[in-house]
């Protein structure tokens, strides 16, 4: 009987002990580290495949970054892999933002990717900066750059930076890829991927990812690497192809979100418990 | 007071450009597409306005609450010499890698926000936890598709029981993709008619309201 | 000079299609037609949310997500924001707005206002119940949650675009023990409201819901319009899945293949 009254008292448990959960969960792989292979899925082998082809093309990218520091822990080890792979190419990238706050910390990972890979400012990349507007850009950039894009982030002409010569318009690049946590991927989508017929490649958050899955299966979307789990399976794919040499940030994130996923399973099986024996309870009564 | 211009100027402003930008999308002709791209210009200073429209309506609220000493009106001062020390800060030393904005955007503003952002698995696991009952067939399905995809994210898991990741893909990408994709519809057509409906000032409620 | 592009063809037939379905409905509901529209459980839980915050003397909590006035999703939300308002200004129900947007705000408040005219008490509006918050949407969701625990609302619709920060909100809602109602687009933050909330528009839920909040006739016909065309795409949908079917079943293949090169023609505008 006790043990019964017990069980009920699941079914209404505090929060605040599944938050303590959660956190025991989160916190403890980092002192005890546990480690841990993210198999690469097919959705990430397809990314790969995409980036690749894209960058075979012998034309520059574009890479939008749109992330602020909110989801810098989940963003962040995605956008290095993905840089590590297209500078690992030495294919020409242009890269910009719709974002003011990623401007920052996106100039603190070139400036890390320049000397990693010896690149060439204006040569082998360019940051356009930031662009207001966001829909109105993307969609602008479909006939022009310099309507949108006077200079660059370092205050240069665009019409100065090598890179730019034979950039005109959305036409001239093989592929835009987008790092975002928001929904520009959508917009990139509707307003220039549809309508000026452009490869398109998305990395994005977990939570943001089961959105953009019914454009993957259309093609609007070539490629999609959806949060920390497809930035860890993406970190597994270049360290066993040779672009990484380490593993990163993601792989060790891994064992926090394993456990805290485990922990939360754990919570619903206790849930469910408890509500099983609350609804007994009230049968018998 | 309908017919007159003022009344009517803003419904007439909506309508040429709202049909113009449906239009030009079918046009590629040199004339109609730089005329977009004027257009789609002129919304990147407006910008500016919008920020000095949000600077103003911080300040006016908690102006008047500390003049008034409303309840709390403590916290509306630290709000506003915080906006103001901010613009300053921006407007004085600049923006770049180690001023004093850049720092204070550093070291406040980002761990603050990433830790509103990590309160989300906090909140995900309380939900989950209170959500994911069997009450009902339709309810164990979700509880158990639920459990299915949480289980293929960990590794161990996925690697070592293969069926896992391939129901845990499945789920993501039939189920879930059909019923997005019909929400996705649903909202498009309901964009549609929306959107048709204030460029064609059917329905002017609140451009009404708001004169 | 290129005067049209032809590979929108089927992209500009699918437009008039449903701009002559909009004109259509607009047309029979001038008439006055009578058409009828699914009932929308949290539109008809909304009067009662409304009822039960003036009984307990707590106000209502209405946030109209973080779209800008350009997203048609906030035009709804206002329309929607405009009910529940009048509603609570009859019943002496404050309706608290924080805003995300600095372009929504002043249409919020003056959406707000005019129901409390239209409910007869303009006196009783407060401007700064309406108020902007902050456009970056972390810092929104403090500020939102702070409110919901201090003023200790009794009522929280949450309309609009919502991202991440659509769970903080809702949970806290939950926490406070408010009745909650959201109505969203934003595909990926709807089963969060789902787990959190008492009712939910799903998608165009919440457009239809606007459309039937307002007492004009021509403004619900057009729901219509949507429902029309969506009979149309099932049966695009229905004739691509039999060319499918029919492909790689042998005695029907060659209709298939005809079902499949006209669906086909049509999307790349080669009929032309």
């Amino acid at each position: 009987m006790k043990l019964s009254v017990a069980l009920q008292k699941l079914n209404a448990l505090d929060r605040r002990w599944i938050f303590i959960g959660v956190f025991v969960a989160v916190a403890v792989p980092f002192f005890i580290p546990v480690s841990f292979v993210a198999e690469p899925t097919p959705t990430t082998l397809t990314f790969d495949r995409a980036l690749g082809e894209a960058l075979n093309r012998n034309q520059p990218i574009v890479l939008d970054v749109d992330f602020g520091p909110q989801t810098m822990a989940e963003m962040e080890p995605l956008l290095q892999a993905v840089l590590h792979r297209v500078f690992q190419s030495k294919r020409p990238v242009i890269l910009l933002t719709f974002m003011t706050e990623s401007a920052a910390p996106l100039r603190t990972v070139l400036a890390r990717m320049e000397q990693t890979y010896q690149l060439r400012y204006g040569q082998d990349y360019v940051f356009l900066g930031y662009a207001s507007a966001y829909a109105y850009t993307m969609h602008g950039l479909g006939t022009s750059f310099g309507n949108y894009f006077h200079a660059d982030d370092r205050g240069t002409p665009i019409e100065k930076l090598p890179l730019m010569k034979n950039v005109h318009s959305l036409r001239d690049v093989s592929a835009v890829v987008n790092i975002a946590s928001n929904s520009f991927p959508k917009f990139w989508i509707q307003y220039a991927v549809t309508p000026f017929d452009i490869d398109f490649l998305a990395g994005t958050t977990a939570v943001q990812a089961a959105e953009y899955f019914p454009f993957l299966q259309t093609g609007q979307l070539k490629g999609l690497l959806g949060g920390g789990r497809a930035a860890a399976e993406y970190e597994t794919l270049l360290l066993r192809s040779g672009v990484l040499t380490r593993r990163g940030d993601a792989t060790r994130g891994l064992g926090s979100q394993s456990l805290a996923l485990l922990v939360i399973l754990a919570f619903i099986a206790i849930g469910n418990v408890g509500w099983l024996a609350a609804r007994r309870a009230g049968r018998t009564s | 007071m309908k017919d007159s211009i003022t009344y009517r100027l803003p419904f007439a402003v909506m309508l040429v450009l709202g049909v113009f930008m449906m239009v030009q999308y079918y046009i590629p002709a040199s004339p109609v597409v730089s005329a977009r791209d004027m257009l789609l210009q002129w919304k990147q200073p407006l910008n500016g306005f919008i920020i000095l429209l949000a600077i103003g309506g911080v300040a006016a609220v908690h102006v008047r609450k500390v003049w008034k000493q409303q309840k709390r009106w403590g916290y509306s001062v630290v709000t506003l010499v915080s906006m103001f020390a901010m613009i300053a800060a921006g407007m004085v030393g600049g923006m770049e890698e180690g001023s004093v904005f850049s720092d204070w955007f550093k070291y406040l503003i980002s761990p603050i926000e990433a830790t509103m952002f990590s309160l989300l698995a906090f909140f995900v696991a309380s939900a989950a936890f209170r959500a994911f009952r069997a009450r009902s067939t339709a309810a164990t399905i979700l509880l158990v598709s639920a459990a299915v995809v949480m289980l293929a994210l960990i590794p161990s898991v996925a690697n070592h029981i293969p069926i896992i990741a391939q129901l845990s893909d499945f789920i993501l990408k039939y189920p879930n993709t059909a019923a997005k994709r019909a929400i996705l519809i649903g909202i498009s057509l309901g964009a549609i008619s929306v959107a048709l409906k204030t460029i064609f000032g059917v329905d002017r409620t609140l451009l009404e309201r708001s004169r | 000079m290129d005067w049209f592009d032809e590979s929108r063809l089927a992209h500009l037939l699918a437009l008039l299609g449903f701009a002559a379905a909009f004109f259509y409905f607009i047309w029979k509901g001038r008439r006055g037609t009578q058409l009828y529209i699914r009932p929308i459980d949290a539109l008809a839980r909304m009067d009662d949310a409304v009822g039960r915050a003036a009984e307990m003397g707590r106000p209502l909590l209405f946030a109209p997500g973080l779209g800008s006035l350009t997203d048609p999703v906030t035009v709804a939300a206002l329309a929607i924001l405009s009910r529940v308002a009048h509603n609570g200004a009859r019943l002496f129900t404050r309706t608290l707005v924080p805003n995300y947007e600095p372009l929504t705000w002043p249409v919020a408040q003056e959406v707000v206002r005019q129901s409390y005219l239209r409910a007869g008490h303009p006196d009783d509006f407060d401007p700064d119940d309406v108020v902007y918050l902050t456009s970056r949407n972390f810092t929104y969701a403090a500020a939102t949650a702070g409110m919901m625990m201090r003023e200790k609302t009794a009522t929280n619709f949450f309309v609009g675009h919502f991202y991440s920060e659509s769970l903080i909100l809702a949970e806290t809602g939950a926490a406070t023990g408010a009745l909650q109602i959201a109505g969203t687009d934003s595909v990926e933050q709807i089963p969060f409201f789902i787990t959190t909330c008492d009712a939910t528009m799903i998608g165009e839920e919440v457009f239809a819901a606007s459309a039937l909040v307002s007492d004009d006739p021509v403004s619900r016909s057009v729901v219509k319009a949507g429902d029309l065309c969506k009979v149309i795409i099932l049966g695009i949908i229905a004739a691509g899945l039999a060319a499918a079917i029919l492909l790689d079943w042998g005695p029907a293949g060659a209709l298939g293949q005809k079902l499949a090169g006209i669906l086909s023609a049509f999307r790349q505008g080669d009929w032309l």
